[in-house]
C-alpha cells in the first residue's frame, strides 16, 4: 500500500546486510539470530511499510547456502514491492582501488548471482563503504545499474550546499551515467540511537510543502540487534514503524526506484572521491591512505595485482576468479570502528582466497615447468624499494631485503590448506589509544628480523616495545641482496652495534634464504668487522601466524619439543623445536641449529570494535636468544628452518 | 679531428703539415705533470703537449710545482736549482730539469714541498708558485729568453697568468697568452687575492675584448669578471681552449658568450699504445707471455683469468700506493674479506665477465653510481666481476662505501684503492668491459685508453666521453661502446649487465649452449640481435676500440694546438702596434 502523495518529505530506508569473507561462524550464527531473523519478522509485520534492503555479494552466498529460507522470504516481500533489493559487489570490493576490469566484475557476478536466486535484476547499487570515484561510474552503468547510493558528505567535498543532497542528481564519466541519491549523515546519526519520534520530528522538519524532497538513511542490518542488544532493537523497530504508519501523511516511506520514477533527476552533478564522514576522518580524507598507513593492507592488494597477473596469463575458469573476488572483500583491508585489518581470521580469509586462485592459475599454466624453483625480484608493494620472491609448488616466500631482510609473507599451497603463515599484523599508533600508555610497534612484525638486545632485556620488553632495548640497528637496515639464484637468496648489510657510553662497531651479516619443499631455511652469519667487542643478547625474531579455526570451536596450540601449550601462553627457556598447531591447518614446526633459549609470546592489539576496544591476536611472536660475545674479528652462526609438517 | 673556435675541421695531414717547424719558446704551466706528480688528467695532457710540441721543432718547457719531489730528482741529477727568491719568510726555488722529457721547471719551496698536490690550503700554494713563475721569468728575461707563448692550464695557473702578463707587458713584451681549460672550476678573484701575489690593483693589462685593444685596470677586470677566476683568465687570455666540442660549448656559456669569438676547443689523446701495453704486461707476468701470439693477439680470456684468479694477489710489496694518508691509515690493518691489510684484496672465488673502473675518487666520476647499480647488475648477470681501481682524495668517507660494498658483493666486486703498476695495465686488457659514468666530463682520457687497450667503454653521454664513444648501437661492429644518460643508475644497470654479456658471448664457441645461455640474456634488443647475426662482432668491437683510440694521437693535438697558438700570437702582436 503507498503512502499518501502530500506527505513533506519522503523517507528512503536502506538496510544494508553484509558478514565479511572469514567470518568466524559462530559469529556468523549469533548475528542471524540476533539481527537478521528479527529485521525479517519485521519487515514481515509491516509490510505496508516501504524499504530497500542490499545484501553484500559474500552474504548472499552464504544464506543461500545456509539459510534458503530466509532468503526465500525476503524474495517475497520483494515481489509484493514491499522491499526493494539492490545490487552490490560480489566480494563486497572497494571498487576504486581494485583494478577497472575487477571493477566490473565484480558487478557482475554479482549480478548473475542475484539472477540466479532472485529472477531479475536490481537497478540499485549500494557501493561498499559508499568508498567513491568516479572511475565506478561505467563498471555500474556497464552492468545496467541505474542508480548508486552515496553519503552527502561526498557531495559535499565536491563544493554543494546541504540542500542539494535531497535530491537526485546524474552524474558521468567516460561517456556513461549514473544518479545517484544522497545518504543523511544526520539521520544516520539519529537513527536508530535516538527515540523514533525524535527521529521522525527530524525527517518532517527537513521536508517542505512541495513534498519533492528525501531523505535516505542507509546503514548496517547489525545495527538492529548485534550492536545493540536485540530486545532493545525489537522494540526500536516496532515503535518506529508504527510511528511511520501513523506519520504517513508528514513523512512517505519511498524506495529510490519510485523516488527516482516520480522526481527524476535535478541535474549532472560531478563528485570528488569520497565516502561517509567517519570513514574521511579514519582514512584522513582519501580510503587509498590505508595502503600506506598498514603495510598489511598494502600488501593484500598488492598481492591481488600478482595474483591477477597470473590468472590472466593462465585463462584459468570462474571457480579461480571467484576465489579471487571473494579475496577482495574490504573489510580487512582497512580500520575504523571494526577491528578491521586487525581482525587476523580476516585477514587470513584474503590470503586463503588468493593462494587458492593463485595455486589454480598456476597450475593451469604449467608456471614451474621444469623448474623447482623461481625467483622474481621486483618491486612488489610499489614503495620504490625491490623485494624477492621465491615460489615453489608448494610455498612462496617473499622478501623485503629495504626492511631488514625479513620475510613478509609465507603461503603454503596445498589444496585445502592454504594459509599465509606470516599473516601478522602490526601494531600501530591509533589516535584512540592516546593516554592509555600503548607503544605502537617501531617495527613490522614479520619474520627474520635481527637484534642485539641489552642483557638485561625480558620478553616484556621485547612484546611492549620498551624503548633502546635494541642496542644495534639490524632490526631496520636495508639489506643488499647479493645472490639470488636456484640455490638461495643471500642478503648482506653492515650493521652497527652501538654500546651504551661506548664508540659504535659495524657487524656484518648475512643471511641466506633456502626453499626447499615445504620448507624455509634462514642461516645466519655475523662477524664483528669493527675494533670493538659486541655484547647482547641476539634476537632472531619471527612472528608466526597460526590458522584460526573459524568453523569450529577449536584451539590453537604450540609445542616447545613436544610440551603442548596455549597459543595465549608465554614461554621463556631452552627449545631447539617448536611446533604451531592448528586444527584448520598444516603444523608449522620452527626448528634452530642448535638448542637455545627461547622467547614465546602472543602478540595482540587493543583495537577498536563495534563492542568497545577488544585485544585482538595478531600473532605468535617467537624469538631464538643468543648471548652474544664477539671480539673483533669472531662470528657467530646459526639456522633457522620452518617446516610445514604434512 | 681537432678544431679551433670557428668549427672548421682540420685534418690531421694539414695539421701536421702546417705545424712542422713551429720554432717557438712555450712555456707550459701546470699544476702537476706526470714526470713530476700526477693525480689525474691534468698531469697527463700538458707534458704530451708539450713533448710533441718539441718533435715538432718547438721549445716546450713545462712548468710544474714540485710537491715534494724536487729532492728525488736533484739527487737523480735530473733537477739543478737555477734561482731563487724569498717570499713571506719561505725561499721559493726554481729548478731546471733539462733531462726530463720534454724539459720541465720545478718550483720548489714551503708548501710546494708537501707531497698531496691537492690540499686544503690550494692558495698557499698557488701563491708560491706565481712567486716562482715569476722568479723563473725574471731569470728568463736576464739571458734574454722571454716566451713566444704561455699556455696555462686550469684555474691554478691564473695567478701566475696574471702576474706574467703584467710582468711582460711592464717590459713592452707580449707574448701570447693562451688559458686551457680541462675542468671548470667555481673559485672565485678578487682584488685581496691578487695583492697577496703583489699586482696592485691599479695596475693595467692589455686585453683583446671583442677585435678591440682595451687598456684596463686589473680593478675593473675584477667587476667583469663578477670575481669568477675562469671569465677573469678568459678577459686576459688570447685564447681559450677547451678539451672537447660540448664542452666549449659549456665553457661558453659559463665564462661569457660575449668571449665566444676566442674560445675554441682540442681534443685530448692518448700515449697508450696497444703493442706496448701487452708486451709491458707479458714482460711483468711471464706465465701470460705464451698466450700472446706473434702478431701481438691476446686470449683475452686467459688474460682475465689469470686477473682474477691470481695477480689480484701479485701486487707488489708497496702496492697499492696509496696517496691519501687516511685512506692509507684507515686501510693498514684493514682484513675483512676481501680485504688484506694494507689495501690489498683476495683473488675472486670463480672467473666471469670483467668490468673495470678507474679514475680519481670524486663525485664527478660517478662510482657511486656503480655501487648503487649493483644489486640490479648481480641480479642479471650473478657471474659478473667487478674491478674498481680508485685514486681516493677524500678521506675515508669517500672510500667507505665501496669497501663496504665489496664486503657485501665479495663475489662479485673487488676495490683496490690507490695506485698499481702492473695490475693497473693488466686490468685493462683482461677486461671486457669499461665503465665510465661520469656526472660530467670535459674530455675523458680513461676512455681513450680503455679503447686502446681494446675494451669498449660503458660512458655517460657527456662531454668529451659523448664525442669519443662511438655506441655499438647506432654504429653495430664500428661503435666502441654504448653511451648512457649521466646520472642514470637504472641505464647504467641496463648497459652493464648487457654489455657483460655481450662480451661474454665471445668467450663461448658459437652457438653451443652456453653460449645460447648468455645471448638470451641480453635484454637490449640491438645488442643480441647484432650478435645473433654476427657471433663475431664482440671482436670487431674490439678491433673498432683499437682504431678508434688510434685516431686520437698526442701528435694530432699538439699539431691543432700550435693552430691555436698561431691564432692567438696573431692576436697578442696587435698589443705592441
Amino acid at each position: 500500500m503507498r503512502c499518501l502523495l502530500m506527505a513533506r518529505v519522503n523517507f528512503m530506508f536502506v538496510i544494508h546486510f553484509h558478514q565479511p569473507v572469514g567470518q568466524i561462524r559462530s559469529v556468523f550464527e549469533r548475528v542471524f539470530e540476533n539481527s537478521y531473523k528479527l529485521l525479517l519478522e519485521t519487515l514481515n509485520r509491516y509490510r505496508d511499510i516501504k524499504v530497500s534492503i542490499h545484501i553484500s555479494g559474500p552474504l548472499l552466498l552464504t544464506l543461500a547456502e545456509k539459510y534458503p529460507d530466509w532468503l526465500s522470504q525476503v524474495v517475497k516481500l520483494a515481489k509484493h514491492g514491499s522491499v526493494e533489493l539492490l545490487g552490490g559487489s560480489f566480494g563486497e570490493a572497494i571498487l576504486p582501488i581494485i583494478p577497472r576490469e575487477d571493477m566490473y566484475a565484480q558487478v557482475r557476478e554479482y549480478m548473475k548471482l542475484f539472477e540466479e536466486l532472485f529472477g531479475f535484476r536490481p537497478r540499485g547499487f549500494w557501493l561498499p563503504e559508499r568508498v567513491w570515484e568516479p572511475s565506478v561510474v561505467e563498471a555500474l552503468a556497464d552492468n545496467g545499474i541505474e542508480y548508486v547510493l552515496l553519503d552527502d558528505s561526498t557531495l559535499y567535498r565536491s563544493g554543494r550546499g546541504r540542500s542539494e543532497s535531497m535530491y537526485a542528481w546524474i552524474t558521468e564519466d567516460s561517456g556513461k551515467r549514473i544518479k545517484v541519491l544522497f545518504i543523511d549523515t544526520e539521520l544516520r546519526y539519529l537513527l536508530p540511537w535516538r527515540h523514533p519520534n525524535e527521529v521522525i520530528s527530524y525527517m518532517a522538519s527537513r521536508g517542505d510543502e512541495v513534498g519533492d524532497k528525501y531523505l535516505l538513511w542507509g546503514s548496517d542490518a547489525e545495527k538492529f540487534g548485534e550492536w545493540r542488544d536485540p530486545m532493545w532493537a525489537k522494540w526500536w523497530l516496532n515503535e518506529f514503524f508504527n510511528k511511520l504508519r501513523e506519520k504517513r501523511h508528514e513523512v512517505a516511506c519511498i524506495q529510490p526506484r519510485e523516488y527516482l520514477e516520480n522526481y527524476g533527476v535535478r541535474g549532472l552533478i560531478y563528485l570528488a572521491p569520497g565516502s561517509y564522514d567517519k570513514m574521511l576522518e579514519w582514512s584522513s580524507g582519501f580510503f587509498r591512505n590505508f595502503l600506506v598507513k598498514y603495510s598489511e593492507s598494502n600488501n593484500m592488494h598488492k598481492k591481488m595485482l600478482r595474483v591477477r597477473g597470473k590468472l590472466l596469463k593462465a585463462g584459468v575458469g570462474r571457480e579461480a576468479w571467484h576465489y579471487y573476488y571473494m579475496a577482495q572483500c574490504n573489510d580487512s583491508y582497512w580500520h575504523g570502528l571494526f577491528g578491521g585489518i586487525y581482525l587476523t581470521h580476516l585477514r587470513q580469509a584474503v590470503y586463503e582466497n588468493y593462494i587458492k586462485s593463485e595455486a589454480m592459475a598456476e597450475e593451469a599454466m604449467d608456471y614451474y615447468g621444469e623448474r623447482g624453483v623461481r625467483i622474481e625480484r621486483l618491486d612488489f608493494d610499489y614503495d620504490g624499494f625491490m623485494e624477492v620472491i621465491v615460489e615453489s609448488r608448494e610455498l612462496n616466500v617473499y622478501i623485503k631485503p629495504s626492511d631488514g631482510g625479513t620475510v613478509f609473507e609465507l603461503d603454503y599451497k596445498e589444496r585445502g590448506f592454504e594459509h599465509n603463515y606470516l599473516n601478522t599484523m602490526t601494531r600501530r599508533y591509533e589516535p584512540y589509544l592516546d593516554g592509555t600508555g600503548y607503544r605502537p610497534d617501531w617495527y613490522r612484525r614479520t619474520s627474520f628480523r635481527e637484534h642485539i638486545w641489552a642483557l638485561h632485556t625480558t620478553p616484556i620488553d621485547w612484546i611492549q616495545n620498551t624503548p633502546f632495548m635494541d642496542l644495534s640497528d639490524l632490526a631496520l637496515g636495508e639489506y643488499k641482496v647479493t645472490s639470488a639464484t636456484s640455490e638461495g637468496v643471500v642478503l648482506r648489510r653492515v650493521g652497527h652495534f652501538y654500546p651504551p657510553g661506548g664508540r659504535s662497531t659495524e657487524v656484518l651479516i648475512e643471511k641466506k634464504y633456502v626453499v626447499n619443499g615445504s620448507s624455509v631455511a634462514a642461516t645466519y652469519n655475523l662477524k664483528n668487522i669493527g675494533s670493538g667487542v659486541i655484547e647482547g643478547l641476539l634476537g632472531l625474531e619471527l612472528t608466526i601466524a597460526p590458522k584460526l579455526p573459524v568453523d569450529v570451536d577449536a584451539l590453537v596450540k604450540y609445542s616447545v619439543d613436544g610440551v603442548e601449550r596455549s597459543i595465549n601462553d608465554w614461554y621463556s627457556g631452552e627449545a631447539s623445536k617448536v611446533t604451531l598447531m592448528s586444527p584448520a591447518a598444516r603444523a608449522l614446526a620452527i626448528e634452530v641449529s642448535s638448542r637455545t633459549s627461547t622467547w614465546i609470546a602472543p602478540l595482540t592489539m587493543p583495537a577498536r570494535t563495534e563492542k568497545g576496544i577488544v585485544e585482538n591476536f595478531e600473532g605468535l611472536g617467537l624469538m631464538p636468544i643468543y648471548n652474544l660475545y664477539l671480539k673483533p674479528g669472531d662470528e657467530f652462526s646459526q639456522l633457522i628452518r620452518l617446516v610445514i609438517e604434512h | 679531428m681537432c678544431f679551433t673556435n670557428d668549427l672548421q675541421p682540420i685534418t690531421g695531414v694539414e695539421l701536421l703539415s702546417e705545424s712542422r717547424g713551429f720554432n717557438k719558446l712555450i712555456w707550459i704551466l701546470t699544476f702537476e705533470s706526470k714526470y713530476v706528480r700526477k693525480y689525474g688528467g691534468l698531469g697527463e695532457v700538458p707534458p704530451s703537449i708539450a713533448r710533441e710540441l718539441n718533435k715538432m721543432g718547438a721549445r716546450a718547457i713545462v712548468i710544474t710545482p714540485s710537491h715534494g719531489r724536487v729532492i728525488e730528482l736533484e739527487s737523480m741529477g735530473l733537477a739543478k736549482a737555477i734561482s731563487s727568491t724569498r717570499v713571506r719568510g719561505v725561499e721559493v726555488r726554481v729548478y731546471s730539469c733539462e733531462e726530463l722529457n720534454p724539459p720541465h721547471v720545478v718550483i720548489s719551496g714551503g708548501a710546494l714541498d708537501e707531497p698531496t698536490i691537492y690540499t686544503q690550503n690550494m692558495w698557499d700554494k698557488i701563491y708560491l708558485y706565481t712567486f716562482g713563475v715569476v722568479e723563473y721569468a725574471k731569470h728568463s728575461i736576464k739571458v734574454g729568453r722571454a716566451p713566444d707563448v704561455v699556455h696555462c692550464n686550469d684555474w691554478h695557473s691564473i695567478p701566475p697568468l696574471t702576474a706574467l702578463k703584467l710582468l711582460f707587458n711592464s717590459l713592452d713584451l707580449y707574448p701570447a697568452f693562451v688559458y686551457h681549460i680541462h675542468l671548470l672550476s667555481k673559485e672565485s678573484i678578487s682584488l685581496e687575492k691578487l695583492e697577496e701575489i703583489l699586482i696592485p690593483r691599479e695596475r693595467v693589462l692589455k686585453i683583446n675584448y671583442m677585435g678591440n685593444r682595451l687598456e684596463v685596470k686589473l680593478e675593473d677586470l675584477v667587476n667583469l669578471s663578477h670575481g669568477y677566476i675562469e671569465r677573469f683568465a678568459a678577459l686576459i687570455a688570447d685564447y681559450v681552449v677547451s678539451v672537447s666540442r660540448s664542452f666549449a660549448f659549456h665553457v661558453e656559456g659559463v665564462v661569457g658568450v660575449d668571449l665566444s669569438y676566442k674560445i675554441g676547443y682540442v681534443y685530448n689523446a692518448t700515449d697508450w699504445n696497444y703493442v706496448e701495453l701487452v708486451n709491458e704486461v707479458s714482460k711483468t707476468y711471464p706465465e701470460l707471455k705464451h698466450q700472446v701470439t706473434g702478431d701481438l693477439i691476446i686470449d683475452r680470456g686467459v688474460f682475465r683469468e689469470f686477473l682474477e684468479l691470481k695477480a689480484l694477489e701479485l701486487l707488489s710489496s708497496d702496492e697499492p700506493i696509496i696517496p691519501d694518508p687516511e685512506v692509507s691509515t684507515a686501510l693498514a690493518n684493514y682484513s675483512t674479506y676481501p680485504f688484506k691489510p694494507g689495501g690489498r684484496v683476495s683473488s675472486f672465488k670463480a672467473t666471469g665477465p670483467l668490468a673495470l673502473m678507474t679514475g680519481r675518487l670524486v663525485e664527478q666520476k660517478g662510482y657511486d653510481l656503480v655501487i648503487r647499480s649493483l644489486e640490479d647488475v648481480v641480479y642479471r648477470v650473478p657471474e659478473i666481476r667487478l674491478l674498481l681501481i680508485p685514486i681516493p682524495s677524500s678521506g675515508w668517507r669517500g672510500l667507505k662505501p665501496l669497501v663496504e660494498a665489496s664486503l657485501l658483493f665479495s663475489n662479485n666486486l673487488r676495490v683496490i684503492a690507490g695506485y698499481t703498476r702492473a695490475l693497473y695495465k693488466l686490468a685493462y686488457l683482461a677486461s671486457d668491459v669499461f665503465i665510465a659514468p661520469s656526472r660530467f666530463e670535459p674530455f675523458g682520457i680513461v676512455a681513450l685508453e680503455a679503447m686502446a687497450s681494446g675494451t669498449p667503454v660503458i660512458a655517460s653521454r657527456t662531454g668529451g666521453l659523448a664525442e669519443v664513444v662511438m655506441d655499438i648501437r647506432e654504429h653495430g661492429v664500428s661503435g666502441t661502446g654504448v653511451l648512457i644518460a649521466p646520472n642514470s643508475v637504472s641505464e647504467l644497470a641496463s648497459a652493464l649487465s648487457d654489455m657483460a654479456l655481450f662480451m661474454e658471448s665471445s668467450h663461448y664457441k658459437q652457438h653451443t649452449k652456453q653460449w645460447w645461455e648468455i645471448v638470451e640474456r641480453i635484454s637490449d634488443d640491438s645488442l643480441r640481435n647484432l650478435v645473433l647475426k654476427n657471433p663475431n662482432a664482440p671482436l670487431e668491437v674490439r678491433a673498432s676500440c683499437l682504431r678508434r683510440a688510434g685516431e686520437f694521437t698526442w701528435e694530432k693535438t699538439a699539431a691543432a694546438v700550435i693552430k691555436v697558438y698561431s691564432e692567438a700570437i696573431e692576436r697578442a702582436r696587435a698589443y705592441s702596434g
